[in-house]
């Protein structure tokens, strides 16, 4: 479920911002996922206790979780994989070091941000929504001599148990204007901010 | 004892069980400044990565250039990732070299309800190479995972060789035996087993690879959740004389088992393992995530 892009993302960068040098999300077919565990999964039981005939279990996708889910020759990027591509975006950037997750949450909103100066040299902010209700209007202050194009990216699905994410990257772009720009994130929503 | 199955159940559970409030109006305004000077970590340019049982090499056409639609989704993730492959099943591989190579004697292992079953299964030749053209096809690398739980190290050794020669530029590194930490449950004796008893085998079976592979480099301990293993670790190497060249170090992480931050190694710790480590060493986290 989309939830699960949030939290890979927001796990992902976490992992980063605490000097990890990578993270590999574990997944695959269900019948080598059922293996590792003993030979079946506890999906499997779980919907069978809520009173799931065969053939409705049998439609659910095997494994419940992985990266990428396999139907019969074919293969689907899951929410949580949408969550690590949107953190991938910070690759080969140094990150720099924030309080934003503090400050966020302090504002009693369940959100964390994390900032980077990508490769060529741009500045990018991800801010991640776990929020079910509150939206966040935030300004984000670059420097009063900073200048720029910005431009965004969102990590979004029609609610957090939806059943996919999409990445979208806006056709709109906006300038700073005395360093500064102001951005929406809705609830349960990813964003990311590039000034370039 | 929390199990590794009810681990998941449990996970599975509170996720089921998160039922989603209805979405208000409020907004709340944060302002937040950024600095100009970018003085936190370095992201690898490969830091995104997947994780596969090994078992899934039992399928030689699955990590395969053929497997069009998988390369396919690889590369939307990441045109620079790293497939790691071990997981519980890798403790059930055995290497078999050539088609008519006998199954080896395997050791006496527990059925344990969360662990798997001793059902063996052979990594083939054709595996390998066909993984070795997966890996081009997609541009990313491999860190392989080789069982220690009732291999050999002779065996390993082989199955390594041939590996690094297939797999050239593409291979990271090894990795020798999946959650450790955990192997007391099926596949060690509970009095004896411990992370000086790990290490030892470890060393055995790195030893044997490095032999065979003298430039072969590797990551450990790869722990389910025992990440004082690594610190423990730490303190026994400097007795090692000559060691393996170890270049990750790496854990799991089981969402909902504990807090997220409290698994996080500290720098004081990092620090202490680089050092002991000899080498530019940085933990790469491999998260096996609950809910399967």
């Amino acid at each position: 479920m989309f939830a699960a892009a949030l939290w890979s993302a927001d796990y992902s960068l976490l992992l980063a911002s605490n000097d990890y040098s990578g993270v590999n999300l574990h997944g695959g077919t269900g019948k080598s996922v059922a293996n590792s565990v003993g030979g079946s999964l506890p999906g499997d039981a779980l919907l069978e206790a809520k009173g799931e005939t065969p053939e409705q279990i049998a439609a659910h996708p095997h494994p419940f979780y992985t990266p990428i889910g396999t139907f019969g020759s074919d293969y689907v990027l899951e929410p949580v994989a949408y969550g690590l591509k949107f953190a991938s975006s910070f690759s080969g950037a140094t990150l720099l070091k924030t309080e934003f997750s503090t400050k966020l949450q302090d504002a009693g909103v369940n959100a964390t941000a994390y900032a980077a100066k990508l490769p060529g040299g741009h500045t990018s902010v991800i801010i991640l929504s776990k929020d079910a209700a509150a939206d966040l209007a935030v300004e984000l202050d670059f420097g009063r001599d900073a200048s720029g194009v910005v431009q965004t990216e969102t990590l979004h699905a029609p609610a957090l148990d939806s059943r996919e994410a999409h990445i979208t990257t806006s056709t709109k772009t906006d300038s700073l204007k005395q360093g500064k720009c102001s951005v929406t994130v809705p609830h349960a929503t990813g964003l990311r901010v590039t000034v370039s | 004892m929390l199990t590794r199955r009810s681990f998941l159940a449990t996970a599975a559970c509170t996720m089921a069980a998160a039922r989603l409030h209805a979405q208000g109006q409020s907004k709340v305004r944060v302002a937040l400044s950024i600095l100009r000077e970018a003085t936190g970590p370095h992201m690898p340019i490969d830091f995104v990565g997947l994780s596969y049982e090994v078992q899934q090499l039992a399928d030689p056409s699955f990590f395969s250039a053929q497997n069009s639609g998988l390369i396919r989704e690889v590369k939307a993730l990441s045109s620079t990732g790293v497939l790691r492959l071990g997981g519980n099943t890798s403790e059930f591989a055995y290497w078999k070299p050539k088609p008519d190579s006998p199954k080896p004697e395997h050791p006496r292992v527990r059925e344990v309800a969360g662990e798997p079953k001793a059902q063996y299964y052979a990594v083939t030749v054709e595996a390998v190479r066909n993984l070795a053209e997966f890996l081009r096809a997609t541009g990313w690398t491999c860190v392989y995972g080789i069982g220690m739980g009732t291999n050999t190290p002779a065996r390993a050794a082989e199955e390594a060789v041939f590996v690094a020669e297939t797999l050239g530029d593409r291979l990271q590194y090894f990795q020798i035996g999946n959650e450790a930490d955990l192997f007391d449950r099926h596949l060690r004796d509970p009095k004896t087993w411990s992370a000086k008893t790990y290490l030892q085998e470890w060393l055995s079976v790195s030893r044997a690879i490095a032999a065979g592979v003298p430039a072969a480099k590797f990551g450990m301990p790869d722990v389910a959740g025992a990440v004082s293993w690594l610190t423990e670790i730490a303190d026994l190497w400097p007795s090692i004389q000559a060691p393996p060249q170890v270049t990750t170090l790496t854990h799991h992480y089981y969402f909902g088992t504990h807090d997220r931050r409290q698994h996080l190694l500290s720098r004081r710790q990092a620090g202490c393992l680089r050092c002991v480590c000899r080498c530019a060493l940085v933990c790469r986290l491999f998260a096996a995530v609950g809910q399967q």
